[in-house]
């Protein structure tokens, strides 16, 4: 117990103190995360709006296949983006692998099937008269889409958050095809994997708050803009 | 200006809701359409708009010289009968039609703000649109609608659920904007100080369509 | 007929748990770095030391920082580590006591057979290094605080070099993670003998230099404290200290092969002063 308070008490100190290797680590977890984020939502959105205001056959088997890449484990994401990039796999001339661009890879994959499940039910629950009101009023047809994203809009930013909590909190695929090499791809899940490794806790643990704080602070932020506490989210 | 001609409709594999063999209207008038519950008002005025593809025969309109197949944003609108607003001030709808038609910079903020001044609605400018109350929410749908100075509007029971003062702001509007010289189809099951007004009455009945044309209360 | 069933059951169910009772007294917890775990020796020795002895060994092997750790928070009854001054430090704090050598094993480094820094056929590891630093080449390092970590920091020092050099990466992943990712890179690394030959066959690396002294690795095995926690198994810690010291214990490291080469040396009673081996800066 008292081992258990000063590992505490050190985390702590590391976090006030802005630990420049803390704060690096972070740092590569944000901008691999967010970029990965932002290259994802686009197909995505268009992937869920087709899924969800176009009939087209086999539309229900789409769905289901989403869904089944939303259980896929992260570690398995991995293998499979290791086989491809390393030097002996198809894409291995791209030298992708240890890389950051290749943990963006991996993370974009990890958060297409949550971020097209959750748009998709999202989009689907917007009135059709939305649409039709556009296009009457002489939207033209990427305008009416931009409007019905725009209405959908909390379901979007909720979708986001949530791929976000997913991408940023995994470690599977990130220490297989990243490597968690120290100040190019070592982020929060997988420098917390190393310290415990090494048996040093106060780092991990000052890491793991850190992920702690961000689920609090993306859930309250949902919340706010929800108005009042519509909580359907857990990130 | 309308030339419907064969026209039979009806919901998945059933049988047609009714047949109109021909309906001729130059467009001018503000029309009554009439019909029991579940007799397709809102399904024709529908396919009038083109939200909806018949099953049998054709619709054309006529505008500005040209015969078109519906549907045609901007000159033939149709109003839900609870009519959707975006989810954004009472202005920012006003805002997003002026957009969409490419109406830059002080053009569009006069427009809009003339529109908002002209439908009573001027002092709910920034309010969000969705807080409006049942009648406020019908003007701002007729304004948005307005902006667009459209040639025909197809309302959907436009009155229904509103309360008396309510039916009269907007019975008011109607008939303005129908002065300004946009014909009205607006269908209503109730007879109303709005309907009163009409001076064409059309009714779904017995699968087709019956039309009856009034002037000063004399059938021509 | 059914009641004989029953006490037959119970009397299966009581002694099975008896057993397992039992097995839990004399279970032996041993952390150990990977190096003695993936090589295969601890599953050839253990079941030699078992026949004779009434005691299991559980092996948890870690790096030797964590392993240390796991002494230090009395979660296991005996290390057996690589990390000459951080055994030190360890005893000298008193979370560990009878300290003895085992046996030692050494380094080799190893890279792209390329070999873009020219290091291929050299005998100074110290001065391999310093290459490595002036070439800029790519050098995987494990940067997890294990023994071969620390071995690595020690030829840093002793080379003069602060690793910051452009190809230096810093894994912080396990030796045969970081073999794969030296060879996907096409880089150098420093890896222990028994790992390298257990893996040299998936990887695309050759041996650049061994042989050098510096390279040399002791291992000590040291009892955790019994006076920092209670319900260590101390009596069978020992027991397994003391067989690994042992003539027959030492016998059987120095015969053991992988893949026809020896890979641990006994060295029990050389009294070689493992701190005067190595010296790290932690």
């Amino acid at each position: 117990m008292h081992e258990l308070m000063n590992t505490a008490r050190e985390a702590l100190h590391l976090l006030i103190s802005l630990d420049p290797a803390l704060w690096e680590i972070i740092g590569v977890s944000f901008r691999v995360s967010l970029t990965a984020i932002l290259v994802a939502l686009p197909p995505a959105l268009l992937i869920a709006l087709l899924l969800a205001r176009v009939a087209f056959p086999g539309r229900w088997f789409a769905i289901s296949l989403v869904n089944t890449f939303m259980a896929v484990p992260t570690v398995v994401v991995g293998l499979v983006l290791f086989m491809l990039l390393s030097r002996s796999g198809p894409l291995g001339e791209l030298r992708l692998l240890f890389t950051q661009r290749a943990m963006i890879i991996g993370q974009i994959l990890l958060a297409m099937p949550v971020l097209t499940a959750m748009l998709h039910s999202t989009l689907q629950s917007i009135d059709q008269r939305a649409w039709e009101t556009a296009r009457q009023l002489g939207a033209g047809w990427w305008q009416s889409l931009w409007v019905l994203i725009r209405e959908a809009r909390f379901g979007v930013i909720a979708a986001v958050l949530a791929a976000f909590g997913r991408i940023i909190a995994e470690v599977g695929s990130a220490v297989m095809i990243g490597g968690n090499i120290e100040h190019f791809t070592r982020t929060i899940t997988t420098a917390i994997a190393l310290e415990t490794l090494k048996g040093e806790f106060a780092q991990g643990l000052a890491l793991g708050l850190v992920l702690l704080l961000l689920a609090l602070v993306l859930n309250v932020l949902l919340g706010v803009m929800r108005g009042r506490g519509h909580q359907t989210v857990s990130v | 200006m309308l030339e419907v001609s064969q026209l039979a409709h009806g919901f998945d594999r059933q049988p047609a809701l009714w047949e109109i063999p021909h309906l001729p209207w130059q467009g001018l008038s503000l029309v009554h359409l009439r019909g029991d519950n579940g007799s397709g008002k809102t399904t024709f005025l529908r396919l009038l708009a083109g939200l909806e593809t018949p099953r049998q025969g054709s619709i054309r309109w006529t505008l500005g010289g040209t015969s078109v197949s519906p549907p045609c944003p901007g000159h033939v609108l149709y109003l839900h009968q609870q009519p959707y607003l975006f989810d954004t001030s009472v202005a920012g709808n006003l805002r997003y039609v002026a957009r969409w038609n490419g109406w830059r910079g002080a053009t569009a903020r006069d427009r809009v703000a003339a529109m908002l001044e002209r439908c009573g609605l001027a002092a709910h400018a920034q309010q969000r649109a969705r807080s409006l109350s049942g009648g406020e929410r019908m003007r701002l749908a007729l304004a948005r609608a307005w902006l667009l100075s459209p040639r025909v509007l197809l309302l959907d029971e436009p009155t229904a659920s509103l309360d008396r003062q309510a039916i009269a702001d907007v019975s008011t509007l109607i008939s303005s904007l129908h002065e300004t010289g946009c014909a009205v189809v607006l269908s209503a099951h109730q007879p109303s100080v709005l309907t009163e007004r009409c001076d064409e009455y059309w009714c779904l009945e017995q699968r087709s369509l019956q039309v009856s044309v009034f002037k000063q209360g004399v059938a021509v | 007929m059914l009641t004989r069933r029953l006490s037959l059951f119970a009397t299966l169910a009581l002694s099975l748990l008896l057993v397992s009772g039992a097995q839990a007294a004399d279970t032996v917890r041993l952390a150990t770095t990977t190096s003695t775990y993936n090589s295969g020796l601890l599953d050839y020795l253990l079941p030699k030391f078992e026949e004779d002895h009434p005691y299991q060994i559980q092996v948890i092997p870690v790096g030797t920082g964590k392993a240390l750790r796991l002494g230090r928070d009395g979660d296991v009854d005996l290390v057996l580590t690589h990390a000459p001054a951080a055994e030190k430090a360890f005893v000298d704090a008193d979370y560990g006591v009878e300290p003895h050598g085992v046996m030692y094993n050494d380094f080799v480094i190893v890279g792209p057979s390329d070999d873009p820094a020219g290091l291929e056929g050299g005998e100074d590891a110290t001065n391999a290094f310093a290459t490595l630093a002036d070439e800029g080449a790519t050098f995987i390092s494990r940067g997890d605080d294990s023994g071969t970590d620390k071995k690595e920091k020690h030829l840093w020092e002793e080379a003069g070099v602060t690793p910051d050099f452009k190809g230096f990466r810093a894994a912080g992943q396990g030796m045969g993670e970081v073999l794969k990712m030296a060879s996907e890179l096409q880089g150098y690394t420093l890896t222990d003998r028994g790992t390298w030959l257990a893996m040299k066959d998936k990887l695309d690396l050759e041996i650049m230099v061994e042989g050098d002294t510096a390279l040399f690795n002791p291992y000590q095995v040291i009892l955790v404290n019994p006076e920092r926690y209670d319900g260590l198994n101390t009596q069978g810690a020992r027991a397994l200290a003391e067989w690994l010291i042992s003539d027959e214990g030492q016998d059987l490291i120095d015969a053991f092969r992988l893949n026809d080469k020896a890979l641990f040396h006994a060295s029990a009673g050389e009294k070689i002063d493992p701190t005067s081996a190595v010296h790290e800066s932690d």
